[in-house]
């Protein structure tokens, strides 16, 4: 497996001692390295000063298997006279093409986007940086005039290439249609002799007109880039797409996250559009939603997964979880001995079938419009504080999401009652609300003090597996303690791995002692 | 079970290479090839596809095996002549299906049923004997990678036929009575690329496995007999 493909925070050099051959030896550098001291280090946190790798790299050659020795470094020509200094340290320099994995051209079908023939917009984003210091693009005018010199390979990676690509083969052109941009368009001269009158300027901007606009210079403070903002791919890379608007009405953002703490537990929990339904301008139809009953101090939870054949299965989903959540807070608040959850699942379900018959006592009819519409799958249930960080964990679920008790590198199948590996074919049919599986019961965990709990739906489960692969890692790293960030669990989850394309949603419950620091 | 590689789908092709079909070889590479162009536009499904297609006479050509149609160049290019053998065409399915899924799921993929997308324009020239080897071919009990199989009849291709052919009922067409045959080849790839390209996107969750488009200019084979 291409471990190294989601590594960063590393230069090339060290990844050179790393090949295939060198697997399993364990690198200081690598935040991802499972033997690193689990919260020593955020990789998303802003103010770690890493260099990182771009994930735009795999699109660019890739050290081919097997390879143990660096090939010789092609030979630089010198530098232009008035190219800008370098700040590529020499050990970010490329090691010699290889034959790379690179996902052709797609176009997107009824999609055209017009051509642009306005001046230069280029966002300063499309400009890589060459390292940390970012300071040297090739847009800012802070930065020494370049007069159309011959191109040096270190500019590549002042346009878009990583650090490290200069002398790789050109990257291939953009992977989806739309919408098309140019590249940067070239240099101005910052004389401009044919414009007999001077430049005009701009009221407002303070700016010529008629020139790339030229933004403000960076923030030294900001030790950042965007590359971190990059998915994290696993293996080979899904294609890249950009989103089309999912429909309107009603408005169901790509990406939601969350994150909290009551005195005893620590909650994040993230949920975003696959791939496909960005692809096709379809919404997100998973759903989560999550709760505290602070006088038992309870946490409540839904997370649904909309059956994609049902067309509105997105509000099916969010009506699901609103409703069990509610009614799980109200059992709650009447100090039940006992949660009545087939009382849970009945309230969703109802609740489907109530969508449909608008307050009429539902007819059969509506059942079946209920289920070919609204179709989704659910899981709920209640996580309570035990002596001793015990996690006291209650499920119940309708359909094919499940949960795990994720403990070091363990994944612990919480709802699983068979083995989807016996199956020589994978099926994907599944039994979703408003109807009801005769099976469907609670069932109770006591989860240990140094275990997590994940809740999600298939998105996330089918390529986790059996966790003992990439996706495991990624999470085991990623999840080991809650991160500060609840935004750092939405980019784990939106990592990038060919054929799995489907909405992602995971919620994480630890007990709160895990916070990095300690309770507090 | 392992970490999931990837999910896919074989499909199939199995397209009739006899004699009277010599006219219309071109209308099928045409079809091949239109089918290529679509599916790279659809990058998540043909990412989820693996596509093979069997040309059939008197016996079986293997044309492509399990092709990641992105990084493919060109497909195969048919060609026609000779009778019209289902049960060697059948024969070579009942071999190549169980051996591809086994290397599929060994390379540490999930795999869909696959599906078969069955083209001809006559009668078996073979006799009666390809329909045991259809019924070992799609029994589950004795093929656990059973394929659903979505059989278009054309030309001299008798609805019944057709209909045992299919898996279901609702997966066996014939083209409309007077269709010219180019176009109802083209109408096959057609519907062939809808539904390779909505089945995929149906993989990611709840669907039944297979979509299958019905094509313009066919009707249900069972509204016919």
């Amino acid at each position: 497996m291409d471990r190294w493909a989601f590594w960063r925070g590393r230069d090339r050099s060290a990844e050179d001692a790393d090949t295939p051959d060198a697997q399993g030896t364990s690198d200081p550098a690598d935040p991802w390295d499972p033997r690193e001291p689990v919260g020593s280090r955020d990789p998303w946190d802003p103010r770690e000063p890493v260099e990182r790798r771009d994930p735009r790299d795999l699109r660019e050659p890739v050290e081919p298997r097997g390879r143990t020795e660096p090939a010789p470094l092609p030979p630089l020509p010198p530098p232009p006279p008035s190219a800008p200094p370098r700040h590529t340290p020499p050990s970010a320099r490329p090691v010699g093409p290889a034959p790379a994995y690179a996902v052709p051209d797609y176009v997107v079908p009824e999609y055209e986007v017009p051509a642009y023939g306005g001046p230069d917009l280029t966002a300063p984003q499309r400009s890589a940086p060459s390292g940390p210091g970012r300071q040297d693009t090739s847009w800012s005018q802070s930065g020494p005039p370049r007069q159309g010199a011959p191109e040096a390979p270190g500019d590549r990676e002042m346009r878009g290439g990583a650090p490290g690509d200069a002398a790789a083969p050109p990257a291939a052109g953009p992977r989806h249609a739309a919408p098309r941009r140019q590249e940067p368009a070239p240099q101005q001269q910052p004389q401009q002799p044919q414009q007999p009158h001077g430049p005009t300027r701009g009221p407002l901007l303070g700016q010529p007109y008629g020139q790339p606009y030229a933004p403000p210079a960076p923030d030294p403070r900001r030790a950042d880039d965007e590359d971190r903002w990059q998915r994290i791919v696993l293996g080979r890379p899904s294609a890249r797409v950009e989103p089309k608007p999912p429909p309107a009405d009603p408005y169901r953002p790509d990406t939601i996250f969350d994150g909290w703490s009551t005195p005893h537990l620590t909650v994040r929990l993230a949920s975003v559009r696959g791939d496909a339904h960005r692809f096709g301008g379809s919404p997100r139809q998973d759903d989560v939603v999550v709760a505290c009953h602070e006088p038992t101090g309870t946490v409540v939870f839904a997370v649904a997964d909309g059956v994609s054949s049902a067309p509105l299965s997105h509000i099916g989903a969010a009506l699901a979880c609103r409703t069990a959540v509610n009614d799980l807070l109200v059992q709650l608040g009447e100090r039940r001995e006992e949660l009545d959850w087939s009382r849970v699942l009945n309230a969703a379900a109802y609740q489907l079938l109530m969508r449909v018959a608008h307050g009429r006592e539902p007819a059969e009819a509506e059942h079946a419009e209920a289920t070919r519409t609204l179709a989704t799958t659910l899981v709920t249930g209640t996580v309570a504080p035990a002596e001793g960080g015990i996690l006291h964990v209650t499920l119940v679920r309708a359909g094919d999401s499940s949960a795990w008790c994720l403990r070091g590198r363990e994944y612990t199948p919480l709802l699983d009652d068979e083995d989807p590996g016996s199956e020589e074919i994978s099926s994907t049919a599944v039994v979703a609300l408003p109807r009801l599986s005769a099976r469907s019961r609670s069932i109770s965990y006591k989860l240990p003090p140094d275990s997590v709990l994940l809740v999600g739906t298939d998105g996330f489960g089918v390529p986790l597996g059996d966790g003992t692969g990439l996706v495991g890692d990624l999470f085991a790293t990623g999840l080991a303690v809650p991160p500060p960030e609840p935004r750092t669990l939405a980019h784990l989850l939106d990592f990038s791995r060919e054929t799995f394309d489907d909405d992602r949603t995971l919620l994480a419950v630890w007990p709160r002692h895990r916070l990095p620091g300690g309770p507090r | 079970m392992a970490e999931t590689l990837g999910q896919l789908l074989p499909v199939y092709v199995l397209a009739d290479e006899s004699g009277s079909m010599a006219e219309y070889v071109g209308d099928l590479n045409e079809g091949m090839k239109s089918l290529h162009v679509a599916l790279l536009g659809e990058p998540m499904a043909a990412a989820k596809v693996r596509f093979s297609v069997l040309g059939f006479a008197h016996g079986v050509t293997e044309r492509l095996i399990l092709a990641d149609l992105r990084s493919e160049a060109d497909l195969p290019r048919l060609s026609a002549g000779g009778g019209t053998n289902y049960d060697a065409a059948f024969g070579a399915l009942l071999k190549r299906i169980p051996q591809d899924v086994r290397t599929l799921k060994s390379q540490g993929y999930r795999v869909h049923r696959p599906a078969v997308f069955f083209l001809s324009d006559g009668q078996p020239t073979c006799g009666e004997e390809w329909r045991e080897t259809h019924r070992r071919l799609t029994d589950r009990s004795v093929t656990g990678a059973a394929p659903n199989v979505i059989a278009f009849g054309m030309g001299s291709a008798r609805a019944e036929t057709i209909l045992s052919v299919a898996t279901q009922s609702e997966f066996a067409f014939v083209s409309l009575p007077g269709a010219q045959l180019g176009d109802s080849i083209a109408k096959f790839f057609t519907a062939l690329t809808k539904s390779v390209v909505e089945s995929g996107n149906a993989m990611a969750s709840g669907q039944p496995e297979l979509v299958v488009e019905k094509p313009e200019g066919f009707r249900l084979a069972i509204d016919e007999v």
